[in-house]
């Protein structure tokens, strides 16, 4: 970021800065007890924490739903935005100041129905930031509606005979996309994983897609907890250029696959299976290129360029008076 | 150079190989010395006019998207036609009349004289186009303008002359300068824009920013009149204002704007670099320095407007750290990211001056210092050693490189010019005098070619050895000698084929300087005993009794002779092959490290297959393993030896259930995972039930610590599932 090492790195932050955990919370969250939300939030702020991210360059976008609160919780930059729309949203953003960290919280209502058209762009963009999909396969906000996600045959509010179709495969649909460059899935429950699979997200620079599976307690008790139970319903993606386990999350997720993140017929054969649940790294490509770098121009924009090209563009629509 | 291969023309009189040179009343018979014409190698033959050849001269020197490009003309001209001329008998028409008009073009391309590639096309058409005839006219005109604008790029037409690698190195330098100071005006515009923005933050939080004509500013020209600005003054002014910026600070932030942008150092309009070119070292030096204060001074002020921006500025650790700041602080790191002087030398520095451009450059300065040799003939020069020496600076970019090859070594030589860090270049121009039969180019290709100045570079950010010294660049890198096919035919108009190498030899004996050192022989006085130099080179002193050394020549009629060169010239030759030898072994070619560990390897391997005892039972070996790997995979338990309740905290999911149940006995951690605080803080109930609730079951309450707590039955049956 700096163009003159002048000041040595040890001297840019003195020790006694350091930010902690808590220095990256602010409103305590309101999310029911148990939700796997809780989970996410606290694997980002260790994440921040880790890394040291300064508050003021980092951005957290939403949409709305029960996930699209964590901009509230997050003493950064947020933007709460609205329906469906966290993406463009973060796009602008990173356009108009790429040296900002992107997150971005978008729910599996808010990523994979109202806002599809713009996941699919987004992926095709490749811009710069870095996605969690909270998929609790539910809309949680609006009290048990069904997800494009959620399971065939559940009843909910708008399916109470239950639901009709096969749910959408996020995974597939990401990889299936032009341009896509990395996408991940983690599960809110082993939250070793999920901060090592934040930290991969983060440091590719690209559109990190990672769709977390999320536990809703308040409206699906049961989907989730047969499978936290039992340590075989996952099975850890490994590689040395991919997860790498730690010795104890290894011995109690022993079913495991090692698989080249390069490998992208693999990966869409993995993202197809459900059961066990695939956790790692599927896919990563660093050489996609990113849509904010090919806008890589000499010039710098200055309010006075703005003003100049706002003025123009105004002009051409302003009705002026006749003579 | 191709290959060569040449056919003797038979323009000379029947019987030529056998028959004395032109002036034969000038010789005596048999073996004797001769006050030769003009020999050439035999190889040379077929190239006595190479403005006929395609060859990669004459260069282009053009830009394409911003960067300098250094490209043969017979390249674009091939761009181009694969652009506008279909594969096929569609495109030929148009092929061979721009490749007519490429022949003009390189005609035009005289030694010592510049002009644009654009201007000779024009001049070449005029030429090329028939006289009478207006539609043929016309249709040619238009195919040649058609081939004309579809040239990939504009641009001087070099030939390989004396000034040929100034001009080229000086070209693609300016790329490498233009495209650093574009970035760094880009960087300092952007610094500028964000530290201007701090200060109209600040002034935004004075009463002044609050006037109705303030107000109205900010509005620009449009519904001022729906506006009350006054009233709004009035309510902009009720919202508390929040600090200003520490005068201190504004000050820190003014100054440093000031430096930024008064800054002359890059120019954005003078791409030139002009100040930062010298054919003098010395010159060169005391510009340097002469800049260092205000190189120091500017990055100052980039260092406070990056601390500033970011808002690191701490002024306990920084106003120290700038304060010290000055010329003797500047690193070579810091110092390459302004223009590289650039010094082109036509003649090896004295020993002085070569100890003084040792001295800075080992020291870091990125200077880029070129020397261009016009006579690598004397072999105690140092030109041909100059470049090898400098590998030792180890990090310092070398290039060495024969005029010939500037087309093709241009990106590496871009390369050079562009690194953060200290350059060596040595050209070899083949501009010698006392060579009049070969011209710049040939004699540049030779040197390459005799291995008397080989192509090579040196790249100190390789990550190891074999990604930093390259050898490329060279014919048949792997061999000793190039050798090429030659044909020639004797008085009975029989053909002779044979392989000739190219060796050191050759290329000294294209200076006439060297003449008297030869013994020229035509065909009558070979004898048995003469081998070719390229294989008596290398022969120890007692294999080389008893045998005479040649190589071939040809006079102006192509006439072949064998020359025998004396001591002097052998022991220079071999001199070079050795030195070859060492590059070779540099460049990772018959490494005699690899073969003489390949021979111990080898040897040790058949002294232990001649003793080996015969291979261990399988079971045994497996036996092994498995006994490790059900170490390895023995599943921890992380359970404390007691009853002691216990959370599997680096698997908690920040659920907040305990925390809600108990927040002493629950806390979070550091990485806000949940851990037992204070036992004494709880009952054994609310870890019973924390137990329940914790949806990931991590939590272990143990045995009960108080035997009189309520209803302790109950709790134990329930706590049973989560032991
Ligand atoms: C344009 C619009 N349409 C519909 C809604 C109603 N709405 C609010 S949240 C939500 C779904 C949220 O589901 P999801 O994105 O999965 O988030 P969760 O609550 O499950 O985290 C809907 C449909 C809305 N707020 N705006
Ligand atoms: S409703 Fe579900 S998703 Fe929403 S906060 Fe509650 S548990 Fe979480
Ligand atoms: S209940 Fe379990 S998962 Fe939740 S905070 Fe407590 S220990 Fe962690
Ligand atoms: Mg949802």
């Amino acid at each position: 970021m700096t163009t003159c090492n002048l000041i040595p790195e040890c001297c840019r932050h003195s020790g006694d800065d350091a930010l902690t955990v808590e220095d990256y919370g602010r409103a305590l969250p309101r999310w029911c007890l148990g939700c796997g939300d809780h989970a996410i939030l606290a694997a980002v702020q260790r994440f921040c924490r880790d890394e040291q991210l300064p508050p003021e360059k980092t951005v957290c976008v939403s949409g709305i739903g029960c996930s699209s609160r964590f901009p509230h919780y997050m003493e950064t930059y947020g933007f709460h935005g609205i329906h469906g729309r966290a993406l463009p949203i973060a796009e602008g953003i990173k356009m108009a100041r790429p040296e900002l960290n992107v997150f971005v919280s978008t729910g599996d209502g808010d990523c994979c129905s109202i806002g599809a058209a713009h996941w699919i762009h987004a992926i095709r963009y490749n811009m710069d930031m870095t996605v969690l999909l909270h998929d609790n396969e539910i809309y949680g906000l609006t009290k048990k509606q069904a997800s494009p996600t959620s399971p065939r045959g559940l009843t909910t509010n708008t399916t109470p005979r239950g639901s009709y179709l096969n749910p959408l495969n996020p995974l597939s649909a990401t990889l299936g996309v032009a341009n896509v460059s990395f996408v991940a899935q983690a599960v809110d429950w082993i939250p070793d994983i999920l901060h090592e699979i934040i930290r991969m997200a983060y440091h590719h620079k690209g559109f990190s897609f990672v769709r977390i599976l999320q536990r809703c307690p308040a409206y699906l008790p049961n989907t989730f907890e047969a499978r936290v139970k039992d340590p075989s319903s996952v099975r850890l993606l490994t590689h040395e250029d991919g997860l790498v386990p730690t010795p104890a999350i290894a011995r109690v997720y022993g079913n495991q696959e090692e698989h080249d993140p390069l490998d992208i017929h693999r990966a869409r054969e993995i993202a197809s299976v459900s059961d066990p649940i695939p956790v790692g790294i599927l896919y990563r490509d660093p050489a996609v290129p990113r849509y904010e770098d090919s806008f890589d121009s000499d010039r710098t924009d200055t309010a006075e360029t703005t003003g100049t090209a706002l003025e123009r563009e105004l002009d051409k629509i302003t009705i002026q008076a006749s003579a | 150079m191709q290959p060569f291969e040449t056919r003797q023309s038979r323009n000379g009189r029947p019987g030529t190989l056998d028959q004395p040179p032109a002036r034969e009343d000038q010789f005596e018979t048999g073996n004797q010395k001769a006050p030769s014409p003009d020999f050439r190698p035999a190889l040379f033959a077929a190239y006595r006019d190479l403005s006929t050849l395609r060859h990669d001269f004459p260069l282009v020197l053009g830009w394409q998207r911003g960067e300098a490009v250094v490209r043969p003309l017979s390249e674009l001209i091939n761009e181009a036609l694969r652009a506008i001329a279909p594969p096929g008998a569609n495109g030929e028409r148009l092929r061979c009349e721009v490749l007519t008009l490429e022949e003009n073009v390189r005609g035009r391309a005289a030694p010592n004289t510049r002009q644009r590639l654009s201007d000779a096309w024009k001049s070449a058409e005029e030429e090329v186009l028939p006289a009478s005839g207006e539609t043929g006219r016309n249709e040619l005109r238009a195919d040649l303008a058609k081939a004309g604008a579809a040239l990939p790029t504009d641009g001087d037409l070099v030939a390989c002359d004396a000034n040929a690698t100034a001009d080229v190195v000086i070209h693609l330098w300016r790329g490498a300068e233009s495209r650093k100071a574009r970035a760094f005006l880009r960087r300092i515009d952007r610094l500028i824009h964000r530290l201007r923005n701090l200060l109209k933050a600040d002034a935004m939080r004075t009463p002044g920013a609050w006037t109705p004509e303030s107000l109205q500013r900010t509005m620009g020209g449009a519904f001022t009149d729906a506006f009350d600005f006054e009233a709004m003054g009035k309510a902009v002014r009720s919202v508390t204002c929040r600090d200003r910026l520490p005068e201190k600070r504004r000050q820190r932030i003014t100054e440093a704007l000031s430096v930024l942008r008064s800054q002359k150092l890059f120019h954005p309009d003078d791409l030139s670099f002009s100040d930062y070119l010298f054919d003098r070292y010395e010159n060169a030096i005391e510009a340097h320095e002469a800049r260092l204060d205000e190189i120091a001074t500017l990055l100052r002020a980039i260092g406070v407007a990056e601390l500033e921006i970011n808002n690191w500025y701490r002024e306990s650790v920084h106003d120290g750290v700038l304060k010290e700041f000055n010329r003797h602080s500047l690193t070579p790191d810091q110092l390459s990211q302004f223009p590289c002087p650039l010094i082109v030398l036509r003649e090896v520095p004295d020993a002085d001056c070569l100890a003084r451009i040792v001295k800075t450059v080992a020291s870091g300065h990125p200077m880029k210092v070129v020397l261009v040799n016009d006579d690598l003939a004397e072999s105690s020069n140092l030109a041909t050693e100059l470049a090898s020496m400098a590998i030792g600076l180890n990090d310092v970019f070398v290039l060495q490189a024969a005029a010939s090859s500037l087309g093709r070594i241009a990106e590496t030589l871009s390369r050079g010019l562009g690194a953060e860090r200290p350059a060596f270049f040595s050209f070899y121009s083949g501009c010698a005098t006392h060579t009049p039969l070969a011209p710049p180019y040939l004699l540049a290709a030779a040197a390459t070619e005799s291995r008397v100045f080989p192509t090579f570079s040196f790249d100190p950010t390789g990550r190891e050895w074999a990604d930093q010294f390259a050898l490329a660049g060279n014919p048949r890198p792997e061999q000793r000698w190039v050798a090429h096919p030659f044909t020639y035919e004797t008085d009975g108009h029989q053909r002779v084929s044979e392989e000739v190498a190219f060796t050191p030899i050759d290329f000294i004996g294209c200076n006439r300087r060297y003449d008297a050192r030869f013994e020229t022989l035509s065909s009558a006085n070979w004898t048995d005993d003469m081998i070719p130099a390229s294989e008596f080179i290398d022969l120890p002193d007692h294999e080389r009794t008893g045998r005479r050394p040649y190589i071939l020549a040809v006079d102006e009629r192509n006439r072949l002779w064998r020359r025998i060169p004396d001591e002097e010239l052998l022991r220079v030759a071999a001199g070079y092959s050795r030195k070859w030898r060492r590059l070779q072994e540099l460049g990772g070619i018959h490494n005699s490290h690899a073969r003489q560990l390949l021979e111990r390897e080898r040897s040790r391997w058949e002294e232990a297959n001649k003793t080996a005892a015969p291979p261990a039972p399988e079971t045994a070996g497996n036996a092994d393993i498995d006994n490790g790997a059900t170490a390895e995979a023995r599943p921890e338990t992380g359970r404390p030896a007691s009853d002691e309740p216990f959370i599997e905290t680096s698997r908690c999911t920040s659920c907040e259930e305990c925390i809600k149940i108990n927040n002493r006995l629950f806390a979070y951690n550091e990485n806000k995972q949940a851990f037992i605080a204070d036992l004494n803080a709880g009952t054994y109930a609310d870890l019973v039930r924390a137990a329940e609730n914790c949806q990931v079951s991590i939590i272990h309450p143990g045995q009960p610590k108080n035997p009189n707590e309520p209803d302790l039955d109950t709790l134990i049956e329930r706590a049973k599932p989560f032991l």
